[in-house]
């Protein structure tokens, strides 16, 4: 491959070698070191190429070998330029080629990032495009030390950041840190936990704080659990002092959920005729054209647009967006549930209730939910038994012997 | 080179492990299935039509018969002949 495109850059022609001592020429040509390919013998001929170097040093070698020499066909380059001499616009053609890919690569038109796994790329191209890094930009306004450095000033887990350009594309290398950050812990100021929730304690852990309530205890919502100051006590067993901290502490509280929730036995299906047109629409920045092809005269119809934005390369989206639009029709129908499509119903709300709620942590002891329907409406009605988190964090309300110091100041 | 001296020329050149082709200057035919033979150290054609390629080497020569016997290229060193090949003959 490689060598047919140097023959064709250099041109070769095409021979044929009449007369009886013709071995005598291929051997004199292989001596001369002039290269000869695709011989082949041809109506007591022999026909052959060979470049137009070799050629132009044949005369002697034919003279010698008493052969005759014609060419019957010329190929390449040389050639086709000469040909083609007249044509003034062919040359400017070609330079005004040969300018535009001078001018075109000294702009970016790829971007790519790799190593990015928690980061996805559109979270690093938006910055990038806070740095006014955008496709079709200048190569040379691109400080790649900068912006390696910018990238790894914005993105803590990044920890390491390689920004080359090859060629005409934008190359961001980036590792994430993959070990878990410690998450960290909020700073609170003095504080108490107070209770939000009406139950009984079931379970209290304290980390820091007093708690004033313990395991089987009743709480009502707003009442204190921990509070955040920890007494001093001197050598006398007496309260000299009060350290005042963040009250923490895991305090689990049994309480009940009462469920309700009604929903009426009729209900407004949505079904599909089957009835659909399609076209194609295209959005250039950002204004629609549809090509439907087709007026809508349907009552009640969902359109459906499927689009594909156009790109150059990997990342550098165009404005233009094409894809297929569909109209479907559809009707509304009224209907009623029966009864065991209610009941079906609202078991499944209640289920998936329940699943958020242990989702969050909560953990159901007793359900005692109960379904009822009647003509009209469907009611799933009951308490249910939990046992959750409890504890709101509140600023330290100013206990008494705080007060009682302040006026003593006084 | 007398034949005395040949043979001790030979003893040395095998001792050195000296390849045949460079020492003698031994003909190298490298054939790829039926279709394609590759040639080296040859002096020079002697007969070539499409059904049969005599070469003058150092020591013999070398008859390729066949049909449709083609020369794809031909250099000083080198040569590469396709087509179908039916023999190859030392003479």
């Amino acid at each position: 491959m490689v060598q047919q495109l140097l023959q064709y850059t250099k041109g070769y022609v095409r021979i044929r070698v009449t007369g009886s001592s013709y071995e005598r020429f291929l051997n004199m040509c292989a001596k001369h070191q002039i290269e000869l390919w695709d011989l082949l013998e041809a109506h007591n001929a022999y026909e052959m190429n060979l470049s137009i170097r070799g050629f132009k040093t044949l005369r002697p070698l034919v003279k010698k070998s008493g052969t005759k020499v014609r060419i019957i066909e010329r190929y390449g380059l040389p050639f086709f330029l000469h040909r083609h001499r007249g044509r003034k616009a062919l040359p400017c053609g070609v330079l005004f080629g040969v300018l535009l890919m001078m001018f075109l690569s000294g702009f970016i038109w790829d971007i790519h990032i790799e190593g990015n796994q928690a980061r996805t790329d559109d979270v690093i191209f938006d910055f990038l495009t806070e740095q006014r890094i955008t496709h079709g930009m200048w190569k040379s306004r691109i400080d790649c030390k900068a912006l390696a450095a910018e990238i790894r000033k914005a993105f803590d887990d990044i920890i390491w950041v390689s920004v080359k350009i090859q060629g005409t594309r934008l190359l961001i290398d980036v590792k994430e840190n993959t070990d878990l950050a410690l998450e960290e812990e909020v700073d609170y100021g003095p504080s108490d936990l107070i209770s939000d929730v009406d139950g009984v304690v079931q379970e209290i852990i304290t980390r820091s704080g007093t708690p004033v309530v313990k395991a089987g205890d009743t709480v009502k919502k707003g009442q204190p659990l921990v509070l955040g100051q920890v007494e001093i006590l001197d050598d006398a067993g007496e309260v000299a002092d009060y350290q005042y901290v963040a009250a923490d502490a895991d305090i689990y509280v049994k309480t009940t959920y009462s469920y309700n929730e009604t929903f009426s036995m009729k209900y407004i299906k949505k079904e599909y005729t089957g009835r659909m047109k399609k076209g194609v629409f295209l959005t250039v920045f950002g204004k629609n054209f549809a090509f439907t092809g087709w007026p809508v005269s349907y009552e009640a119809s969902d359109v459906v647009k499927e689009g594909h934005q156009l790109r150059v390369t990997e990342n550098f989206y165009l404005p233009v967006t094409v894809g297929k639009i569909e109209c479907r029709e559809y009707e509304l129908i009224e209907k009623t549930y029966s009864k065991e499509e209610a009941v079906r119903k609202a078991k499944e709300s209640l289920a998936k209730f329940l699943w958020k709620m242990q989702e969050k942590g909560v953990q159901i002891l007793q359900n005692n939910v109960k379904i009822e329907t009647g003509v009209k409406s469907c009611t799933a009605r009951g308490e249910i038994e939990i046992t959750r988190r409890a504890g709101k964090r509140v600023e330290r309300t100013l206990g008494v012997d705080a007060e009682e110091r302040i006026q003593a100041n006084e | 080179m007398s034949s005395k001296s040949k043979s001790l020329y030979r003893k040395i050149s095998a001792a050195a492990q000296i390849p045949k082709d460079l020492s003698d200057g031994a003909v190298l035919v490298t054939a790829t299935g039926q279709e394609e033979l590759c040639i080296e150290n040859y002096r020079g054609i002697i007969e070539y039509t499409d059904s049969r390629l005599m070469l003058q080497t150092k020591n013999c020569r070398l008859e390729v018969l066949g049909k449709n016997l083609f020369i794809s290229y031909y250099t000083g060193e080198e040569m590469k002949v396709t087509g179908h090949i039916e023999q190859i003959n030392y003479l």
